[in-house]
């Protein structure tokens, strides 16, 4: 079945068309063969974990089931895949608006709970960067993601995708199919709020004071 | 348009090489945007969050297994005439089978409680379930673990380097057990790569060597020859680098979407032989080609560093 599809092209071409290669295997794996299926998620897989762990946090102990609910949401969505976007920014999107739920509900839950939130506090390996400048990425780190748990949906995946996942304007507009002036707005305001509260976080003196 | 937003410049820089021009601009951006250098910040700290780590092999396998493993929406309903085509469909595969399976008992020699194939996934897996991959200590990369390869593949282009047996107690197939060996040379590609992965996924490294190694004998020019070299080269690696490292080669050489993984494995085994230029050439044109791979953050920070 998957010899009659093209999955390879001639030369390695990063970018879109290498994007557009999953386009047939989404389209068998809509149709309901199952290696079709079990190809396009061995193939999505790392992006899904790389957004779920950008969201979460990379050291978060739910990572792996966030990852998972990612994954069965994208198989559950792909039904009513209709091609506006290349299969991994739909990926990429559902995975993003999972984690970003799944970070909602593990917020609220612990608010109830009165338990100590754990999310924020993610340790990376082998930093070597002075302690100020850790201390100021990390706060930069949880202060959007704090925003994205209060900002208008809209708003919060438009700075998730581009400030957390590092998506250009017009990937965002690709991604949301909507327009990039859209977009722009939505992000004009979103990073004013970030810009604010930046500005009145303690941690992020740091890098006030070398702009100054 | 959107290049002379300042954050798109950032968000370009982190995947893919600006030019001279460019790269000014953001540097200017740096200096005296705070909204660029705090989105930097946090580019890089996320950066750090998402690498890749070790075991993420065996996660991505296990993420991958928990979404076949949903059950899909059942039909909503059929035309009676569907029905009775697909009854009669049944019906006629399950007579066949039965015979089949009865020629095969009385093709069965006695004694020959090495048949090869007796350990098969459909002897044992329930029917209807999805083949689902097994996480074990030593996973195989995530690419090397698809059961169906792609498409494509043009085979053999450059010569090999014998394999040399490995120093363990098993010998190889042919050897340890003969009438398997012959099985096995009748087996289909896809047959074999299937085994293979199989052997490997239940620890029989040596073995699955072995069937990996005729399957490329077999049929150099099948799609399985990809992955099959990756695995290979896989498991190659530790005891015998020259060799894996002429997979990797051949594998990034017939391009596609399994040369990234190939890079990296060339990077790997590179390094391991001291060979450092072709290690960072091979980290360089990942990168390049790559960008977006999951080894693309680990190569760039290698690169950036020069560390191993």
């Amino acid at each position: 079945m998957l010899r009659a599809l093209p999955l390879r092209s001639a030369l390695p071409q990063p970018g879109p068309r290498a994007e557009d290669e999953l386009l047939p295997l989404a389209h068998a794996a809509m149709a309901g063969d199952t290696i079709a299926l079990r190809t396009l998620l061995t193939t999505v897989a790392p992006n899904i974990l790389r957004v779920v762990r950008r969201v979460i946090g990379g050291s978060h102990p739910d990572v792996e089931d966030v990852a998972q609910e990612c994954a069965v949401e994208f198989v559950s969505a792909l039904r009513r895949f209709r091609g506006e976007s290349s299969i991994r920014h739909f990926a990429a999107r559902v995975a993003l608006r999972t984690a970003m739920n799944a970070r909602r509900r593990q917020r609220a839950a612990k608010r109830n709970h009165g338990t100590p939130d754990v999310t924020d506090t993610d340790e990376t390996a082998s930093d070597d960067a002075p302690p100020d400048v850790l201390v100021a990425s990390r706060a930069s780190v949880q202060l959007a993601r704090e925003l994205c748990d209060s900002l208008p949906p809209a708003q919060a995946e438009a700075l998730a995708l581009h400030c957390v996942l590092g998506h250009t304007m017009s990937e965002v507009a690709a991604i949301c199919d909507a327009p990039l002036e859209t977009v722009r707005s939505r992000l004009r305001s979103a990073k004013a709020a970030l810009l604010a509260r930046a500005l009145a976080d303690p941690r992020l003196r740091y890098l006030v004071e070398e702009m100054a | 348009m959107s290049h002379f937003e300042p954050t798109d410049l950032l968000c370009r820089s982190r995947r893919e090489e600006l030019s001279v021009d460019e790269q000014r601009r953001l540097n200017e951006y740096l200096q005296h945007s705070l909204e660029v250098r705090l989105m930097s910040q946090m580019l890089g700290e996320l950066e750090k969050e998402s690498r890749v780590r070790p075991g993420d092999d065996a996660l991505l396998a296990r993420i991958t297994a928990s979404a076949l493993g949903t059950p899909q929406r059942a039909p909503k309903k059929r035309p009676v005439l569907t029905m009775v085509l697909v009854a009669a469909a049944v019906l006629l595969v399950a007579s066949l089978a039965s015979a089949l399976l009865g020629r095969a008992r009385q093709a069965r020699a006695p004694g020959d409680s090495q048949n090869f194939f007796s350990d098969w996934p459909w002897k044992t897996a329930k029917r209807g379930r999805p083949q689902t991959v097994v996480p074990k200590a030593k996973a195989m990369p995530s690419q090397t673990v698809r059961t169906e390869p792609d498409a494509g593949d043009t085979g053999d282009a450059q010569e090999v380097p014998d394999i040399q047996p490995l120093p363990t107690p098993s010998a190889p197939l042919s050897a340890r057990a003969p009438g398997a060996a012959k099985k096995a040379m009748s087996a289909s590609a896809s047959e074999l790569f299937a085994r293979a992965n199989l052997l490997r996924r239940q620890g029989h490294g040596v073995e699955a060597a072995g069937v990996y190694q005729l399957l490329l004998e077999r049929y150099p020019n099948a799609r399985e020859v990809g992955p099959t070299r990756l695995a290979l080269a896989k498991y190659l690696q530790t005891a015998q680098p020259e060799q894996a490292l002429a997979q990797y080669r051949l594998v990034a050489g017939s391009g596609g979407a399994l040369r990234a993984e190939a890079l990296w494995g060339i990077s790997e085994v590179a390094t391991r032989l001291g060979q450092r230029s072709l290690a960072e050439q091979a980290l360089a044109d990942l990168l390049r080609e790559f960008p977006d791979s999951p080894y693309a953050e680990v190569a760039r920070e290698r690169t950036t560093h020069g560390s191993r």
